[in-house]
């Protein structure tokens, strides 16, 4: 079927990525927008683990996997863990100043934000 | 109505794109892939060769994302630390 | 010598780390001391003979599959703009009660970052860098928590972080196109592809997340909030606009040494140059803030060096090059004047500011000084590189 052949990772990944595209476009909220990038990094590491994958291939552990035709790629899967980890630690340095944000605006709507800093100055 | 203008184009331009993203080959010898599917576990004896991949031949990332991870552990607290009166309004 | 490379990223990183942790007496002296050392280190890297790159690897294995650190003639050129300007800010810094070892901690290893940023050649390597490098420049941003910059840095981190998903997700295709990751292979590689359509995903996606970097036209609203900061200490706001925005332009020349071969670049520089220039000169003249007048016009200055880079004519990417140092030291000069300006007369508005020649004979020189530069005056930095960006046209 034509459509089965569109079910793989990588256009999962791409419409995940426009949907965390679309939340931070079209909504307000703060919040929202944290989960929108969460969203949007999630989508990349689908698509990186998705390049060249195969349900054939062995996972790249052992001392033979040299003998074996097709290996799972490593590097993608490295490279995300470190994506990973950076993901992580922004999230949460975003979620605390938006904590902090609260405190000081008490609101989580960007405009009301905006307003209220204009008026500060 | 905005956000239904915003959801279109975004469609449009993620049909272009995957339409587009479709015509990308996947490079056909995986130029370093094969090279640490064949040696990592020889040079480092790690293994999981993506363990031989994160932590020996791209070691250099890996310290600056622990240096991320610590930035932003810095950060948290800095931003959570209340002391002296003129935070407490 | 090679192995000094090491030294502009690790040095100043280890050296905050020390100060941070230890809290020595004299941990203002040691800042110093190794900006010292960083910038007599970098005039030696200028002064040697670098028209062929040099890769210093960090394993004992060969490009494609290790790391490496590459120096060539804009790397070192930009490397001792930033360890200059740094050296400057930390010497302007001394007595600031603002400098406490958690801010000389975060300064000195961003300076590290930037560095490292120079130097990279492994294309991932670069997203880390400018991962972190945003993540401490908020935090800079934030230092005095109050209600303005606190919404400044959250606009700042979460539009670089959008920008830098795209870069990732650029990335992601080009790996997958190529197999390879450092900018040397990457550029051997390009011009063998037989589908040339291929490369316009990864090369959008990529050239989207550096402009964001960069402040191009359409996506510069976050650099006057984080520039123009109120209470943001003006050496962070100098070293913003001094060093940290050209971290986005040399990327987009990075991205142009891989691309060019393929994409023909000038062109859309040039008019991307030409929007940005005018844009955030118009936008200048409307504000009244003294620091968002001096951001917006970081917008513009941006814009120029772009025209420079893209100019038809040899001299002119030169004259782009030479106004990222002009640019660097005569914004760098008018943000610490403009602090000290705000911290004299108690307000940000331009128009309630008058009789400094009264107060201050040598502020008042300082500053024509660095308004004749900024208006390229001739025998100044500013004129010399406008002249050679303006050249043949």
């Amino acid at each position: 079927m034509i459509f089965e052949s569109f079910v793989d990772g990588e256009t999962i990944s791409v419409v995940l990525f426009f949907i965390g595209v679309y939340g931070i476009c079209a909504r307000r909220n703060i919040l929202k927008s944290i989960i929108s990038i969460g969203i949007m990094q999630a989508a990349i590491i689908l698509f990186f683990l998705s390049i060249k994958a195969d349900p054939a291939a062995v996972p790249p552990i052992g001392a033979n996997i040299a003998d074996y035709a097709r290996v799972a790629d490593p590097v993608p899967q490295a490279l995300m863990i470190t994506a990973i980890v950076v993901g992580i630690s922004v999230t949460a340095l975003s979620l605390t100043m938006f904590v902090n944000l609260h405190h000081k605006y008490g609101s989580s709507n960007w405009n009301k934000v905006k307003r209220k800093r204009r008026d500060i100055d | 109505m905005r956000r239904m203008l915003i959801a279109s184009f975004l469609g449009i331009v993620a049909i272009f794109f995957l339409f587009y993203a479709r015509r990308i080959p996947p490079s056909e010898p995986m130029v370093m892939a094969q090279y640490y599917i064949n040696n990592a576990f020889h040079a480092t004896g790690a293994p999981n060769s993506v363990t031989s991949v994160y932590l020996f031949y791209r070691y250099y990332d890996t310290l600056f994302e622990t240096m991320t991870l610590f930035f932003s552990v810095v950060g948290v607290v800095c931003m959570s630390v209340h002391r002296g009166a003129e935070d407490n309004e | 010598m090679n192995g000094t490379l090491l030294l502009f990223v690790f040095l100043p990183i280890f050296a905050g780390l020390f100060v941070y942790l230890l809290k020595p007496a004299q941990n203002k002296g040691i800042a110093v001391l190794i900006q010292l050392t960083l910038v007599g280190l970098s005039a030696v890297w200028c002064s040697r003979d670098l028209s062929q790159a040099i890769l210093v690897p960090l394993l004992q294995i060969p490009l494609p599959y290790g790391m490496a650190l590459r120096i060539d003639r804009l790397g070192a050129f930009m490397m001792l703009i930033s360890n200059l300007l740094f050296f400057l800010m930390v010497v302007f810094s001394f007595y600031k009660e603002y400098m406490t070892p958690l801010f000389l901690a975060i300064f000195l290893s961003l300076q590290g970052f930037i560095n490292g940023v120079f130097l990279s050649v492994d294309i991932f390597n670069i997203y880390i860098l400018v991962e972190v490098s945003t993540i401490s420049v908020s935090i800079l941003i934030m230092f005095k928590k109050d209600s303005q910059s606190m919404y400044d840095g959250m606009f700042y981190l979460m539009t670089n972080l959008v920008g830098m998903a795209f870069f990732l997700l650029g990335l992601g295709y080009l790996y997958k196109l190529f197999g390879v990751l450092d900018f040397v292979h990457l550029s051997k590689a390009l011009p063998l592809l037989a589908d040339k359509k291929a490369l316009a995903i990864p090369f959008s996606l990529i050239f989207t997340g550096i402009s964001l970097k960069s402040a191009l036209l359409p996506l510069f609203s976050w650099l006057p909030k984080a520039h123009g900061t109120a209470s943001a200490p003006s050496i962070v706001s100098a070293i913003l606009s001094g060093v940290y925005v050209k971290t986005g332009v040399f990327l987009l020349l990075r991205v142009h040494e891989v691309f060019g071969a393929v994409i023909p670049l000038q062109e859309l520089i040039s008019v991307f140059g030409f929007a940005t220039a005018i844009g955030g000169f118009v936008l200048a003249i409307a504000q009244s803030d003294i620091k968002l007048i001096l951001a917006y016009h970081t917008v513009s200055q941006v814009g120029l060096i772009l025209i420079g880079l893209g100019g038809g004519h040899p001299l002119n990417p030169v004259g782009g090059v030479y106004h990222i140092l002009a640019h660097a030291l005569f914004k760098g000069l008018l943000f610490l004047l403009a602090g000290v300006l705000i911290e004299i007369y108690g307000t940000r508005k331009i128009s309630e500011m008058r009789g400094l020649w009264q107060r201050s004979k040598f502020l008042s020189a300082t500053m024509i000084v660095a308004i004749l530069s900024i208006t390229g005056a001739p025998f100044f930095s500013g004129g010399f590189s406008k002249y050679f960006i303006a050249y043949g046209h």
